[in-house]
């Protein structure tokens, strides 16, 4: 399994930066859509037999970045719900409106690059919330606002899901815990000090 | 919450109709809600009350311009009904878990007010999120983005922070459903919480060491020093928030999701993640605020009554450990975490004296009982005596000779006829039965139970281990069947308790909880007008006596009361049993009660309770 941090610094390397992807970003499909999508993904794209190379040659005409990590589940799992995703629209039904165009591929890295290091793809289809995460994550990096919200609004709620910062808030306040435990410690040490050295006046 | 209030007035078609709206949302079915022109001016807009009944005030809305989402604000109480708290039982459940996570967080806090603040957030918090999620579902059709649903526009109306707000539960309550309502960042509150209250310092006023007589002098200079340096410890602990509004908020949007069913057990959790944000303002020595409209419509202040604080007290949820605050390390099991510094001596549950202080509108004899026979309940078993053995037959005999006035029944006719004749009393036989072992039984037991009540013995409100042995062992006697007689005394003429055996459990223990708090003087004229004249026992009739005192119990040998110094003596001699349950370190009683023929088990803190009671229970089976 690949270290999370070097998929994460190939991500930096390919995405191009946050702003931008901001700036281009015009109206697209709403998120229940594409999580809802998401939540469909047929178990054959999801089985480590099926070569990401194949497949997104397949589904795109084109190379992933993530391919350079298929060995990596995570990576793997997270490429293919892209590529369902983009295949779906000849598969099931196009989006309103479609998603197919010159981000799709970095928004497949998306998901395989920058959240699939840090959310299992497995938490996509069980949990509500990542599976939220994930779609936002894909309708950024695919050029779009979700359907009924600006840039702002979707800006910020993807920040507020973002497993990323999460995760980085979670550890800082793991370290604040545990120094709160040491000094907790400390205290009952002086306290049973200041218990030794009490004396009778008598 | 009615006093005052302005009269209610009948629905009009447009209200009805909000009305009908919002039941038709929740699939329920209720009275109708009295609307109330004006009554936000004395308190909150709308709240809901048990039996289950909503009251609105609708002038409220339409002066703020949402008279359209009157039928939000009725779904929002009819979420109270059907989601949290949904029961009387369960809102006072979901205030004792709040009140839990206050003793370990806020140990010098007033439980009462804090809790009911938390509850009132947190089922608000539910019903909010399980409304928009209602809302959202039966706008979909429609298109409406999230601000667009009704509860979302009234919580913008409601909720958001005030200028100039240092509430940071506050803060983090308007975070909550930001995240939950996937609202942008700054819809509520600031993008940052207020900064966090300065911990009031503690001073002490010190007498010049030159004042200390000079022998203490130098004990003196190191007490003060072990004192700095805990308070400066005590400082830096202080100084080590553990609270981080940011992340708590995402920590609360999670146990909503996860607890969004069960709101009893998602409120132990809740109560971890803010209740230190109350210990910090208590710290401060300042009061949240909370927001523009107060925080929350839970109005039902009727007290809890005797049976329910039976139903509380004795929730396992209730008993159980407070789970760990989940931004606390995973790996820091073993460390002593926040709790240490602060944790009741006794676990998680709540001690007697703050469990009486959560609910001290109701009767505290309501609340001592429940609270010891919670307590007790753990360790009650069914005490029995061995009963008279009674001989069993079954077990065939020999052949005997059948004669004429012989009852008929027993002639056993197949062993008759062998002989091929019947000549009564010649060729007639029957067979006899021998008896088998006898079989071992067990009996009920009557107990009288005597409890020094005087002031040297512990208030049972501060956790006594007498009336913890006492309960135990009167509800074990019950449980198996038996009766009891509990009495308290203290000083001359302070008897109080039952006149007769009874089966009435909150009879006893109201006897067994009675406290005098006076002189120790034991009720000798009582005790030997109650056993004069009485037959002797036997198998048949049995008499167990069990007293728990402390080292004042030598009044019952006559010590202080010489017309009365062999009562003890002689009564014992119409005793099975008298046993002796004392908190008597020095053992001043020992010799006293061993010349009386008197058992002594030793009983020092509240965990040695049930070991005094199970030689008690050996001591009255036989």
């Amino acid at each position: 399994m690949a270290d999370a941090k070097a998929l994460l610094a190939a991500w930096s390397t390919r995405s191009g930066g946050e702003a931008e992807a901001w700036a281009r970003a015009r109206p697209g499909p709403s998120v229940e859509a594409i999580a809802t999508r998401i939540s469909r993904v047929p178990q054959a794209f999801l089985d480590e037999r099926v070569s990401l190379v194949a497949l997104a040659g397949d589904i795109l005409g084109a190379p992933l970045s993530a391919a350079a990590f298929e060995e990596d589940a995570r990576v793997r799992r997270g490429a293919a719900v892209g590529l369902w995703l983009v295949a779906s629209e000849g598969l099931v039904e196009p989006f309103a409106p479609a998603i197919a165009g010159a981000w799709t591929a970095l928004a497949v890295d998306a998901l395989a690059l920058r959240l699939a290091p840090v959310v299992d793809p497995a938490q996509w289809l069980s949990d509500d919330e990542r599976r939220v995460e994930a779609a936002r994550t894909f309708l950024l990096w695919c050029g779009f606002v979700p359907l009924g919200e600006d840039r702002r609004t979707a800006r910020s709620l993807l920040e507020a899901c973002d497993s990323l910062a999460r995760n980085r808030a979670l550890a800082k306040a793991y370290e604040g815990h545990r120094h709160r435990a040491d000094i907790a410690r400390k205290l009952e040490e002086a306290r049973r000090k200041e218990a030794a050295a009490r004396y009778s006046s008598e | 919450m009615t006093h005052d209030l302005p009269a209610s007035v009948p629905l009009t078609p447009e209200t009805r109709a909000a009305w009908e709206r919002a039941l038709a949302l929740w699939r329920v079915q209720l009275n109708d809600p009295e609307i109330r022109p004006g009554a936000a001016a004395h308190g909150a807009p709308a709240w809901f009350t048990f039996p289950p009944a909503v009251t609105v005030d609708p002038v409220f809305l339409a002066e703020k311009g949402l008279s359209d989402e009157l039928w939000s604000m009725f779904a929002h109480e009819l979420g109270h009904h059907v989601l949290a708290p949904g029961t009387r039982i369960d809102s006072l459940k979901i205030t004792h878990q709040m009140a839990r996570a206050l003793a370990v967080a806020a140990p010098g806090m007033d439980p009462e007010a804090g809790a009911r603040r938390l509850s009132n957030m947190w089922t608000d918090l539910l019903v909010n999120t399980r409304l928009a999620q209602l809302q959202r579902t039966e706008t979909a059709a429609t298109g409406a983005n999230t601000t667009g649903l009704g509860i979302v526009r009234l919580g913008l109306a409601l909720y958001p922070v005030p200028d100039g707000s240092q509430d940071r539960l506050w803060w983090l309550y308007c975070r909550t459903y930001e995240l939950l309502w996937q609202l942008p960042t700054g819809t509520l509150c600031a993008q940052e919480p207020p900064p966090r209250p300065q911990p009031a310092i503690e001073d002490e006023v010190l007498v010049p060491l030159a004042q200390i007589p000079e022998r203490h002098r130098e004990s003196e200079r190191l007490l003060r020093a072990a004192k700095a340096e805990r308070r400066r410890v005590a400082a830096e602990l202080a100084g080590a928030t553990a609270t981080d509004p940011p992340v708590d908020a995402v920590l609360v949007a999670e146990a909503v999701r996860s607890f969004l069913n069960d709101p009893v057990s998602g409120a132990a959790q809740f109560g971890v993640i803010t209740a230190p944000y109350l210990a910090e303002q208590t710290g401060a020595g300042t009061r949240g605020e909370g927001g523009p409209q107060g925080t929350g419509c839970g109005a039902d202040d009727a007290p809890a009554t005797a049976e329910e604080l039976g139903r509380i007290l004795a929730d396992q949820r209730m008993r159980a450990d407070l789970p760990r605050h989940p931004g606390a390390a995973p790996d820091s099991t073993e460390d002593t975490g926040d709790t240490a510094e602060s944790e009741p001596a006794g676990g998680q549950r709540l001690t007697i004296a703050r469990t009486l202080e959560l609910y001290r509108d109701s009767d505290e004899d309501a609340v001592l009982a429940a609270w010891y026979r919670t307590e007790a309940a753990a360790w009650v078993r069914p005490y029995t005596r061995t009963a008279p053995a009674v001989p069993a037959g079954g077990i065939p005999g020999p052949v005997e000779l059948w004669e004429t006035g012989d009852a008929l029944a027993d002639l056993d006719w197949p062993l008759t006829m062998r002989s091929g004749v019947v000549i009564p009393g010649v060729t007639t036989r029957r067979r006899t039965e021998l008896d088998d072992d006898p079989l071992p039984q067990e009996t009920s037991i009557e107990l009288d139970l005597y409890i020094d009540s005087s002031g040297s013995m512990v208030h049972p409100r501060n956790g006594s281990p007498a009336v913890l042995a006492g309960t135990i062992l009167a509800l074990s006697v019950l449980r198996g069947g038996g009766r009891v007689r509990a009495t308290s005394f203290s000083g001359t003429g302070e008897v109080a308790g039952m006149d007769r055996f009874g089966r009435d459990p909150k009879e006893i223990i109201a006897a067994i909880s009675l406290f005098f708090g006076r002189s120790t003087s034991f009720p000798l004229d009582l005790y030997a007008a109650r056993y004069a004249g009485l037959p002797p026992v036997s198998d048949d009739v049995q008499r167990h006596v069990v007293v728990l005192s402390d080292d004042g119990l030598v009044s019952m040998f006559g010590v202080g009361n010489d017309p009365f110094a062999g009562v003890a003596r002689s009564v014992r001699d119409s005793l099975t049993t008298g046993t002796l349950v004392l908190m008597d370190t020095r053992h001043r009683v020992a010799e006293l009660a061993e010349e009386a023929g008197y058992q002594v088990v030793y009983l020092r803190t509240m965990a040695d309770a049930p070991a005094a009671c199970a030689t008690l229970a050996e001591a009255l089976h036989g």
